[in-house]
C-alpha cells in the first residue's frame, strides 16, 4: 500500500506530468504526419531522457507511445492516409465519414475510443500484472531460455511474410548483440580491434538508423522517381478537422459494446508478442462489422467503423507492458525500444522489478493512466492544429528527421563511430525493409539477446550435458519448448498452405 | 527465371553467412568448453540459423523454378531495386557521412544547415530561397535546444587552430 501511494505521489509531480504532456503532443505530431511513426520518435528523442530522473523520462516516453497511436488516425481520417500503418483501419470509415462532413464527429470518436481502450486496457494491466509477476519469479535459466526463444519464434514468424526471413532477421539481431565483451568470461567477441565495439553496438544509433534514417532514404527513392515520371506524387487535400457536427455523448455511449469488445481484442493482442497493433485494429473493425446491426453500412461512414480500430490499436499499449514488465520481453519495436532506455536509467523489466521496486512499478501504472486523460484533454484541444501539420511537405519533415537522427545520436554518445554505425544500419533497414527481412524480429533479437545468452548458457551449465534430460524435469519449460515447436510447424504449414495456392501475381514473358 | 532480386539476396546471404561462420573462431575467443557453453556458442548458432535458413529460401526457389513451365516469367511481387532506390541509399548515406567527417573540422552549423538544406533537395524541394530558410530555422532551433536545453556542448563553427578532429 505505501508503494502504491508514493509512487501515484512521484508520478502525480510537476515533472512526470510536464513531460507526459509534450511526449503526448510529440506523440500526436509523429503519429499524425504519414510515414513517422511513435516507434520513430522514441528512437530519436531518448537520448534527451538520459539526463532526466527515471520516471519522468518513462513518462515522456509513454506519453509519445499514448500520443502516437491515436496520433496516426488523424490524417487516416482527413487525407485518407494513415499516419501509422496500426490506423489504417480506422480510414474505412474516418474518411467517408469526413468526406460527407463529419470530420470532427469521426476525430471525436476515434479519440474517446483510443482512451477508453487504452484505460481498459491499463484496468487490465494493473489486475494480471502482478499476479504474473509473482508466477514469473519461478522462472530459471531453462524457462527463461524457453520463454525467449518462443518469443523470437512468434515475433519472427508474424511480423514478416515469411517465417524463415523473419528468423534470419531475429538470429541476425542476435548475432549483432554478441558483438563486445562475452558476458561470462569477459573475453572480447568480434570487435576487430575497434575498443568502441568492446562495450557492443549500441541499441540507439541501430534503432534510429533502421527507423529514422532508412525512412528519409524511402524518401529520397520516392523523390528520385516522381523526378522520372514514375511515381504518384499523392495529392491530397485536408478536410478541415473543425467541419461539421461534433459527437455527443449520448452518440459515443450507444457504442459502448464496440469499444468494449475492440478494448478485449486490442489487450490480449497486445499481450502477446509479436502480432502486433495493426492486426488488432483489423480484428477491432471486424468483430465491429460482424457485431453490427447493420454491417452493409462499413465502409461508407458509420461511428462503429471508427471506434473499433481505435479501441483495439490504442489497447495493444496496456497489453504489450504485460510482458514487458512481467518478463522483461517486449512484443513490438516500441516496448523494445523502451526496455532499451529503461535499461539505460537502470531499471531491469522483469518479476524482480515488481519486488526490488514496487513504487516505480506502481508510478509507471499511475503514468499509463494520466497520459490516456493527457491525451484526451490534447486531443480534443489540438486537432485542429495537428489537422494543419500533417499537410506539412515530405521534403521539409524527412529532411529534419534526417538532421535530427545525427544530431541526436551524437550527442547522446558524443562518438564519431556511432554516426557510422547508425548509416550502415540505416542501409540494412532499408534493404531489410525493402526484402521483407522483419525489422521488428531483428531489432526484438538484439535487445532480448543478451539475456537469452546468459540463461541459455546457464542453463547447459546446470544441464550438465543432459539438457534434454534436465528439461523434462522443467515442466514450465518444456510448455514452453513445445509451444515453440507448434508455433514453427503452424506457422511453416499456414505458409506452405499459401505457396501451393495458384500465384496470381506470376507473369508470363511477353 | 532463377535470378531475382531476392533470390540474389537470399545467395548473397547465405556467401556472406558461411564466409562469416568459416571466420567467426579467428574473432571469438571460446576457449571455456564447459559443455559447449562457451563464447562461441551463440554468435556460431545464429550465422548457422542464418546461412541454414538462406540455404533453404535459395533451394525452394530453385525448385520452384524447375517446376515452372519454361513460359512463366520473374514473380511480379519480386523486390524492384533500380535506379532511384540506389540514388536515394547513395544520397542519404554520403550525405550522413560527409556530416559524420566534417562535424568536428567544419563545426555543428554549417554541416547541419549543408546536411538540411542537400535533404531538402534529394526528396524533392525545389525552391532555394525557401529551403535555405528552413535549413537555416531548423538548425539553429536544434542547435539553441540542444546547447540551453540539454546543456550539451558542440563545436559551432570551423576551428581553424586545431588540426581534424
Amino acid at each position: 500500500m505505501e508503494a502504491l501511494i508514493a509512487g501515484i505521489q512521484n508520478a502525480t509531480g510537476l515533472g512526470p506530468i510536464l513531460a507526459i504532456t509534450a511526449g503526448v503532443s510529440i506523440g500526436i505530431f509523429m503519429g499524425a504526419v504519414p510515414g513517422l511513426t511513435a516507434a520513430m520518435a522514441i528512437a530519436l528523442l531518448a537520448p534527451i531522457t538520459f539526463g532526466l530522473d527515471p520516471l519522468t523520462a518513462v513518462a515522456f516516453l509513454i506519453g509519445i507511445y499514448k500520443g502516437g497511436t491515436f496520433g496516426g488516425s488523424i490524417s487516416a481520417i482527413l487525407l485518407n492516409v494513415p499516419g501509422s500503418p496500426e490506423a489504417t483501419a480506422t480510414a474505412f470509415d474516418g474518411y467517408p465519414m469526413s468526406k460527407s462532413g463529419r470530420a470532427k464527429q469521426a476525430l471525436q470518436m476515434a479519440l474517446l475510443a483510443s482512451v477508453c481502450g487504452a484505460i481498459l486496457a491499463d484496468l487490465m494491466l494493473f489486475a494480471v500484472s502482478g499476479p504474473f509477476s509473482k508466477f514469473a519469479l519461478k522462472f530459471g535459466p531453462a524457462e527463461l531460455t524457453f520463454v525467449v526463444l518462443f518469443a523470437f519464434t512468434f515475433v519472427a514468424g508474424l511480423t514478416g511474410k515469411s517465417l524463415s526471413r523473419g528468423l534470419i532477421a531475429c538470429a541476425f539481431g542476435v548475432l549483432c548483440a554478441m558483438v563486445g565483451l562475452d558476458p561470462m568470461t569477459a573475453s572480447p567477441r568480434m570487435t576487430f580491434g575497434v575498443v568502441e565495439l568492446l562495450d557492443g553496438l549500441p541499441l540507439l544509433p541501430i534503432a534510429i538508423g533502421m527507423l529514422g534514417l532508412a525512412e528519409v532514404m524511402v524518401a529520397a527513392e520516392r523523390a528520385f522517381r516522381r523526378r522520372n515520371g514514375g511515381g504518384s506524387g499523392q495529392d491530397v487535400t485536408a478536410i478541415s478537422a473543425t467541419s461539421g457536427p461534433a459527437l455527443s455523448l449520448s452518440e459515443f455511449g450507444s457504442h459502448w459494446k464496440t469499444v468494449l469488445r475492440s478494448s478485449l481484442i486490442g489487450s490480449a493482442i497486445g499481450a502477446l508478442p509479436g502480432i502486433g497493433a495493426s492486426l488488432a485494429a483489423f480484428m477491432g473493425y471486424g468483430s465491429a462489422k460482424k457485431y453490427s446491426k447493420t454491417p452493409e453500412q462499413f465502409g461508407t461512414g458509420t461511428l462503429d467503423g471508427v471506434a473499433g480500430p481505435e479501441a483495439a490499436n490504442s489497447a495493444v499499449v496496456g497489453g504489450s507492458f504485460v510482458p514487458l514488465l512481467t518478463l522483461g520481453i517486449p512484443g513490438n519495436v516500441t516496448t523494445a525500444l523502451l526496455i532499451g532506455t529503461f535499461l539505460v536509467h537502470g531499471i531491469e523489466p522483469g518479476p524482480h522489478v515488481f519486488k526490488t521496486e514496487p513504487a516505480l512499478i506502481y508510478g509507471i501504472f499511475t503514468i499509463l493512466f494520466i497520459a490516456n486523460f493527457i491525451n484526451l484533454a490534447i486531443g480534443l484541444l489540438g486537432s485542429g492544429l495537428y489537422a494543419h501539420v500533417v499537410k506539412a511537405p515530405e521534403y521539409v519533415s524527412y529532411s529534419i528527421i534526417g538532421l535530427t537522427c545525427m544530431t541526436g545520436v551524437f550527442v547522446s554518445t558524443n562518438s564519431i563511430i556511432s554516426l557510422y554505425v547508425m548509416i550502415i544500419f540505416a542501409v540494412i533497414g532499408y534493404l531489410m525493409k525493402k526484402f521483407d527481412y522483419s525489422f521488428v524480429a531483428f531489432l526484438i533479437g538484439f535487445v532480448l539477446a543478451p539475456e537469452f545468452e546468459v540463461s541459455f548458457r546457464s542453463f547447459l551449465l546446470v544441464a550438465q550435458g543432459d539438457p534434454l534430460g534436465f528439461l523434462i524435469t522443467r515442466p514450465i519449460a518444456l510448455v514452453f519448448c513445445i509451444m515453440t515447436l507448434i508455433a514453427v510447424v503452424r506457422i511453416a504449414w499456414a505458409e506452405n498452405q499459401k505457396r501451393s495456392q495458384p500465384n496470381p501475381n506470376m507473369t508470363k514473358k511477353v | 527465371m532463377f535470378l531475382t532480386s531476392r533470390n540474389i539476396m537470399s545467395v548473397g546471404i547465405v556467401v556472406l553467412s558461411g564466409f562469416a561462420l568459416w571466420q567467426l573462431p579467428d574473432h571469438v575467443r571460446g576457449d571455456n568448453q564447459l559443455f559447449g557453453a562457451n563464447g562461441t556458442l551463440l554468435p556460431a548458432l545464429a550465422l548457422a540459423i542464418i546461412c541454414g535458413l538462406a540455404a533453404l529460401d535459395t533451394l525452394r526457389a530453385a525448385i520452384t523454378v524447375r517446376r515452372q513451365s519454361p513460359s512463366a516469367g520473374a514473380p511480379s511481387d519480386d523486390v524492384q531495386l533500380g535506379k532511384a532506390s540506389v540514388a536515394g541509399i547513395l544520397l542519404v548515406t554520403i550525405l550522413a557521412g560527409l556530416f559524420a567527417v566534417s562535424l568536428r573540422t567544419v563545426g555543428y552549423i554549417p554541416a547541419a544547415t549543408v546536411l538540411v538544406l542537400a535533404l531538402m533537395f534529394g526528396t524533392g524541394g525545389r525552391n532555394l530561397g525557401v529551403n535555405l530558410l528552413i535549413s537555416i530555422v531548423t538548425v539553429t532551433l536544434l542547435y539553441l535546444g540542444i546547447r540551453f536545453g540539454l546543456g550539451a556542448h558542440l563545436q559551432v563553427w570551423p576551428d581553424f587552430t586545431n588540426g581534424a578532429g
